[in-house]
């Protein structure tokens, strides 16, 4: 008995909507991605705190200060001790002088700088590294302060 | 005479598409850390040097006056061990030994309608770890008390 013959059959499934679900995804895990993963250093791990309020990023005038446990400045992908924060502090405040004075607006010496801080200082950091850190910005004319906590434990 | 065209059949590959879509979308997988919640506390700190200088005045509990209740500083001073934990809680001349058990206290003053406290100083020994300071910060929160200031204390 002969065999059926089999013709050339060439078949082309729909990848279109594939490709859909998968450029979804995609769009899903690029908007959810931290891209400020410099500015808000994953290595400091936050005290936890339930009933402060939701970040409102409203301001784009902001100095970030990660403080690691052991009360160093993670600036710009280095570890700096008291006295060289201190000393990048300073240099932020003359920064945002000569900002403000070249937007215009000048800010005296006495007068408070508009920049608000984002504290972010690890949970087992002793106080007096956090403290020194933030007398040496009021020292400067820094006066806005965000302190940065968890929602719950951490991850 | 014009030439007629034929229906064309024009098919785009789509699979160098589809495989680099994959590729991106493997590296966003296996890139993928949720960040945790991140909350905020928004304060206005005094200047470095502590203003307020409070005096523990107890309540009057009779002869109520018509002068406005005076406005006044919780001064709490939060004692640690050498492992930077927390030691125990001054309130003015009250100690406490958890978070929980000021809280209670300052529910039970802020009650009190003679007592107007508008603002918080908290000193702290040197040791101790950030997160228990925080956690006092967030029980003055919850208290409606934004207005705090933070000092040290040998």
């Amino acid at each position: 008995m002969a065999r059926p013959v089999l013709h050339d059959v060439k078949y082309q499934p729909d990848l279109t909507p594939l490709l859909d679900v998968v450029f979804q995804l995609m769009t899903f895990f690029i908007m959810v991605s931290n891209f400020n993963q410099e500015v808000y250093d994953q290595r400091v791990r936050l005290p936890v705190a339930g009933s402060a309020r939701p970040i409102v990023d409203a301001t784009e005038d902001k100095l970030v200060l990660n403080i690691d446990p052991e009360g160093r400045l993670l600036f710009n992908n280095q570890a700096l001790g008291t006295e060289q924060a201190i000393k990048e502090i300073r240099y932020q405040a003359d920064l945002a002088r000569l900002n403000a004075d070249a937007a215009g607006v000048p800010i005296s010496a006495g007068e408070p700088l508009p920049t608000t801080i984002i504290l972010r200082a690890d949970r087992e950091t002793p106080f007096t590294e956090v403290f020194a850190l933030v007398r040496a910005c009021q020292d400067v004319g820094f006066t806005r302060f965000d302190l940065r906590a968890l929602s719950g434990p951490a991850l | 005479m014009p030439r007629r065209r034929q229906p064309s059949d024009i098919e785009v590959p789509l699979t160098p598409m589809l495989d680099v879509a994959f590729q991106l979308l493997t590296f966003f997988i296996l890139t993928f850390k949720p960040a945790p919640l991140e909350l905020q506390f928004d304060l206005n700190l005094l200047p470095s040097e502590p203003q307020t200088q409070p005096e523990p005045e107890p309540p009057p509990e009779e002869s109520p006056s018509d002068e406005p209740p005076a406005i006044r500083s919780f001064q709490v001073t939060l004692l640690s061990d050498p492992g930077g934990n927390l030691a125990g809680i001054e309130l003015e001349e009250l100690r406490f030994d958890s978070v929980s058990a000021l809280r209670t206290k300052l529910e039970d003053l802020l009650q009190n309608p003679d007592y107007a406290f508008d603002q918080a100083l908290i000193r702290s020994q040197p040791d101790l770890h950030w997160e228990h300071l925080v956690e006092v910060l967030n029980v003055f929160s919850e208290l409606g008390l934004t207005k705090v200031n933070f000092t040290e204390t040998r």
